[in-house]
C-alpha cells in the first residue's frame, strides 16, 4: 500500500467534494443541530432506561455538546470513540474543503490489498468493543 | 459520451501482488447514443428529482424501458430506494437504542448526497455509476434491458 499525491483524473469522482465537502459537512452540521435540541425532545435510550446498561452509542449527544463548546477532554470522557470519529471527520472535511477550493493535488491510496481493508474493519470493530467496555465500566 | 468510457492510462508496471489490479467489475450498461441521451434526459432527471420528495417516478422509465439512458438512471434510482428501505428497517430495528438514530442520520444524508450526484450526472448527460452503491444497481438489475421498439 502506498499513498500518492496526484491531480484529479477527469472520469473519476471527486471524493473530496462528494465525501468531504458534501457528506461530512452535512453530517457534522446534523450532529451539531441534533445536539442543540432540548433534552426532552431527544429520544432516550430504552436499553439504558430498562436495564441500566448503556448501548454503544450512549453519550454521543453529550460528546458533541462538549466538542462544540471546545471541551475535548470532557467529550472524550463521555464517548472516546465518538470524539475520535468526529475529530477525524472534521479533519478530513477541512482537508477536502482546502483541496477543492485551492485545487490542491489529492491524496490517494496507490493500491490497497484486501488484507489492509479487512485489517481496517478489524481495528474499527476492536475500537467499538473497547469503547463499549469503557462505557459499561463507567456507567 | 465516449469520454466517460475512457480509462486513464497508467504507466506499465510489473504486476507484483501489491500493484496487481482488482478484478474488473462487470461492464456497465452500453453507452447511450447522443439522441437517446437527449430523449431520456428529462425522465432521468425526474427520476432523481422526484425521489427527493418521495415520489417513485423512476418506475416509469423502468417499466417503459424504451430508452437506454433513462433506464440506466432509473436502475440507479431504484438502488437508492432499496438502500433507503434498508436504512429505514435497520434504523427502525435499532431505534430502541441510540444507534438507530445514528443509522438514520448517517444513512439518509448519504442517500441524499447520492441522489444529488445522480441528478447532476443525469443533467450533464453522463452515464456514470453512483459512488458506493451504483455498481450494485448494474449487477442486480442487469436483466432489465432496453426493449427495442
Amino acid at each position: 500500500m502506498r499513498l500518492e499525491l496526484r491531480k484529479l483524473r477527469s472520469p473519476e469522482y471527486d471524493w473530496e467534494l462528494i465525501f468531504g465537502c458534501l457528506y461530512l459537512t452535512l453530517l457534522l452540521a446534523a450532529a451539531y443541530f441534533l445536539s442543540r435540541l432540548p433534552e426532552q425532545n431527544m429520544p432516550a435510550c430504552r436499553l439504558r432506561q430498562s436495564t441500566g446498561i448503556p448501548c454503544p452509542a450512549c453519550g454521543m449527544v453529550r460528546c458533541v455538546n462538549n466538542l462544540t463548546a471546545g471541551r475535548v477532554g470532557e467529550a472524550f470522557r463521555h464517548h472516546p470513540l465518538g470524539t475520535l470519529l468526529i475529530g477525524a471527520a472534521a479533519v478530513f472535511s477541512f482537508y477536502s474543503w482546502a483541496a477543492v477550493l485551492l485545487r490542491l493535488p489529492r491524496i490517494r491510496l496507490k493500491s490497497a490489498p484486501a488484507r489492509i481493508k479487512s485489517g481496517a474493519v478489524l481495528v474499527l470493530s476492536i475500537l467499538l468493543a473497547a469503547n463499549w467496555i469503557y462505557l459499561l465500566l463507567t456507567a | 459520451m465516449e469520454e466517460e468510457k475512457k480509462v486513464p492510462e497508467e504507466k506499465a508496471a510489473p504486476e507484483t501482488p501489491e500493484t496487481k489490479p482488482a478484478p474488473e467489475s462487470p461492464a456497465p450498461s452500453p453507452a447511450a447514443s447522443p439522441q437517446e441521451v437527449e430523449e431520456g434526459k428529462a425522465f432521468a432527471i425526474l427520476s432523481y428529482a422526484l425521489s427527493i420528495i418521495g415520489l417513485p417516478f423512476f418506475l416509469v422509465p423502468l417499466i417503459m424501458r424504451n430508452n437506454g439512458f433513462s433506464l440506466f438512471h432509473a436502475k440507479q434510482t431504484l438502488i437508492i430506494w432499496l438502500a433507503g428501505i434498508a436504512v429505514s428497517v435497520a434504523g427502525g430495528i435499532l431505534s430502541f437504542i441510540c444507534i438507530g438514530i445514528i443509522i438514520w442520520v448517517v444513512g439518509f444524508i448519504l442517500l441524499l448526497v447520492l441522489t444529488v450526484i445522480g441528478l447532476i450526472n443525469a443533467a450533464q448527460g453522463q452515464q456514470k455509476l453512483l459512488p458506493v452503491i451504483g455498481q450494485w444497481g448494474e449487477d442486480w438489475f442487469k436483466g432489465l434491458k432496453k426493449v427495442e421498439s
